[in-house]
């Protein structure tokens, strides 16, 4: 045979050919859903977890050699990895169909891709009207539930409110907090005056001008609409509440955030709050222990913080209750081998004196009804209380189509720098998820 | 003969079946992906045919991250490969022996600092509020001039190309002097007898002397402009509003964060094609200008 480019051309050709009537992706070999331990629990799990920081792990650490202590025929792989490395590598590890036991994810669309793919075990007869499933505050245990069916542990919730400095709202005269939102610009116009910057943000990765919208969308437009636009088959964001939301973040830009600009990261941006430099700044409740001596804050911050919830905006036809937030919560691979024993430990690791210690340790809001009082840090018992007045709206960029959240992150980018106006930036949004419609994953 | 060939392709074969299996296998790979709609999340993969590259075509990201990518490339090429060769020139010609060896050591520091740490580096020199840059600009009386320089679409892509010629320039010079050092001082002295200045003796002598060194520059420095990924990520995340993206970013925010993993494969043969095509055509070109001593 002649060796010619054609020849070598064909010879690749042919390759291809046989590999695209080849291999797909690997199909989901689930395990029997059977939930009943047979006798003592024993056997390996895998924990797949995104609370790395050193103020976080050691708790995890403890929970699981707790459980070890308890089961001496249990041994548990707990893996901890940084927040955007978990979402590539449990992204990886869906795809080549080998996911932990027990693995984390965050609510809304996120977790239901998992549970659509049949990647997450099906919980509904564990937690659907049983002892344990009632342990849960309802909101929670409902961020994972999709078709009517259970699919995650809920572990913590949160939710995003404005921490403030008492004493720079005393010295700018800013008597009371905010009822409504114009009453929040008029603080901003006061504190600015004051010599402070009113609103300490830091947009350098997207999510937190991502929570505003969040924030200003469930207030701005009706829940019916929301929950359709957010979905990528149906959206099509044409209500009005979408440009007045974005306008709501032009106008929070434009007389609250730092003048020089909004690049830095968020806990650049915390410090300017903790060393009395900025009077507020929008944070999740999880993030209140920073706020304490115990978690790094000055003194003369830590005893005069105090929170609030973005007020009423008029004339909005969203709620007026609802508060941008999330749960944050723990699925059980559909493939996994050890079910019943990674419910065994989940039930564990929520049980109420579990749930107590985090909230104790970690300071953080459980998702377990009745714990908010072992809280050791000022305000969590307070947020607990907002919480149950409010109406959770989970966080854009987790509950809204994967092909939609970066063209609304862009757009409000866009409004943040002053490089679209609010309908511009919302026609952007309209043409993101026209590509969600074209171009579409799903089939 | 024969049985030489077959202990010839024998030894050359274990080589041969690695390179196949992870450099031509992943690229074929890669295009057949390329060819289908699939989540990672979901079993099943949809034949699109060339969809993928339809929906690359029609996606202003994708062009804006393609001209970000150019722009990275001709000031790379620009600053690592000209400005280079004109400081490995001055450092042999003009400077003393002694002072020589210092500066060389000062300009090849940058390359040493990992890339992440240099990223997050420039991330303070360019805060908006208490960064280095615009105290400079300050105390200069130049403070009309601040800037948020990460935080503006017209700038932040600016500002992460800066920082990767701040870490390369010393790294391709230390390559260009140690080409400048091999040519033959005669050309010089004879160059010098003829009645040429320094500037010509620069573009008669010494460009054509290093032309393998600046081909393989040129091509190290486009395909890496193409293939550039880290700084972008750590310093902007290719942000604001997509303006700092790159065909690297753009790949991986479309798969990992918009699960779309046959246009991410789409976007990733499109990388490859142009790295290829570029680096065959600067081949070709250094070639048939190819100068012997």
């Amino acid at each position: 045979m002649r060796r010619t480019p054609a020849t070598a051309a064909g010879c690749l050709l042919a390759v291809l050919l046989t590999l695209l009537s080849g291999c797909g992706q690997p199909p989901v070999r689930a395990t029997a859903d059977n939930f009943r331990l047979a006798g003592r629990p024993q056997g390996h799990l895998t924990v797949l977890e995104k609370w790395a920081d050193p103020e976080y792990a050691p708790y995890f650490k403890a929970a699981v050699r707790a459980y070890e202590k308890r089961n001496p025929g249990v041994t548990i792989d707990l893996q901890a990895v940084g927040d955007q490395p978990y979402k590539d590598r449990l992204a990886v590890l869906a795809a080549s169909r080998e996911l932990p036991d027990i693995y984390f994810a965050w609510p809304g669309r996120y977790a239901r891709k998992f549970a659509d793919g049949k990647l997450a075990a099906d919980l509904t007869g564990q937690l659907r009207g049983t002892r344990w499933g009632r342990s849960f505050e309802p909101d929670a245990l409902d961020a994972f539930t999709f078709g009517g069916r259970s699919y995650g542990v809920p572990l913590t919730m949160d939710a995003k409110v404005f921490a403030y400095n008492e004493k720079i709202f005393a010295k700018a005269g800013v008597e009371r907090v905010p009822r409504t939102f114009p009453e929040l610009l008029t603080a901003c116009d006061r504190i600015r005056k004051a010599g402070y910057t009113p609103l300490a943000f830091g947009n350098q990765y997207g999510w937190p001008a991502g929570h505003l919208l969040t924030q200003f969308n469930a207030m701005e437009v009706p829940a019916t609409v929301l929950a359709r636009d957010y979905d990528g088959a149906k959206g099509a964001f044409t209500h009005p509440g979408y440009v007045r939301a974005l306008g709501d973040l032009a106008r929070l830009r434009q007389r609250c955030m730092p003048s020089g600009g909004t690049s830095i990261s968020h806990e650049s941006a915390q410090a300017q709050l903790l060393y009395g430099k900025a009077a507020m700044q929008y944070i999740e409740t999880l993030e209140f222990s920073y706020l304490d001596e115990s978690g790094g804050a000055p003194k003369r911050f830590a005893e005069h913080w105090n929170f609030f919830t973005m007020p009423a905006i008029p004339g909005a036809q969203g709620s007026p209750r609802a508060v941008a937030g999330g749960t944050d919560g723990l699925l059980v691979s559909n493939t996994s081998p050890h079910k019943a024993l990674a419910v065994d430990f989940l039930k564990f690791l929520t049980g109420r004196t579990q749930a107590r210690a985090m909230v104790r340790e970690l300071g953080w809001l459980s998702a377990v009804k009745g714990t908010a009082d072992a809280a050791r840090l000022p305000g969590l018992a307070g947020a607990q209380r907002t919480l149950a007045r409010h109406e959770m709206s989970v966080w854009l960029d987790t509950r809204t189509d994967d092909k939609i959240v970066n063209p609304y992150l862009a757009a409000a980018d866009s409004v943040l720098g002053s490089k679209a106006t609010p309908e511009q930036a919302v026609r952007a949004v309209r043409r993101g998820a026209e590509n969600a419609r074209r171009f579409g994953v799903r089939p | 003969m024969t049985r030489r060939r077959i202990r010839h392709a024998f030894y050359v074969a274990p080589a041969l079946a690695l390179i196949a299996l992870f450099v031509y296998y992943p690229i074929v790979e890669n295009v057949r992906l390329s060819l289908f709609k699939f989540s990672v999340f979901r079993p099943g993969m949809r034949y699109v045919g060339l969809e993928n590259y339809r929906q690359a075509f029609q996606d202003p990201v994708f062009w804006h991250a393609l001209l970000n990518n150019v722009c990275y490339a001709v000031t790379s090429v620009v600053f690592q490969v000209g400005a280079a060769l004109v400081l490995a020139a001055v450092l042999e010609e003009l400077i003393g022996r002694r002072l020589r060896g210092v500066l060389r050591a000062v300009y090849f520091i940058p390359a040493a600092v990992s890339m992440t740490v240099a990223g997050l580096l420039f991330q303070f020199l360019y805060q908006p509020d208490a960064g280095l840059v615009n105290g400079a600009l300050d105390a200069v009386g130049l403070g009309g001039l601040r800037h948020d320089w990460l935080g503006d679409t017209a700038t932040s892509i600016w500002g992460v190309i800066n920082m990767s010629q701040w870490q390369s320039f010393g790294y391709t010079t230390m390559l260009l002097t140690v080409a400048v050092q091999r040519i033959p001082r005669e050309l010089y002295e004879a160059a010098t007898v003829d009645g040429a200045g320094r500037i010509r003796t620069f573009f008669h002598v010494t460009v054509p002397m290093v032309r393998e060194m600046t081909t393989l520059l040129i091509i190290l420095t486009v395909s890496g402009a193409f293939l550039v990924f880290n700084e972008v990520m750590v310093m902007t995340g290719g942000g604001p509003a997509n303006s700092s993206q790159v065909l690297g970013t753009w790949l991986y925010t479309s798969a990992f964060t918009g699960d779309d993993m046959g246009y991410a494969a789409a976007i990733g043969t499109v990388i490859f094609l142009i790295t290829f095509v570029a680096g065959a055509l600067q081949l070709l070109h250094s070639r048939r200008k190819a100068v012997a001593v």
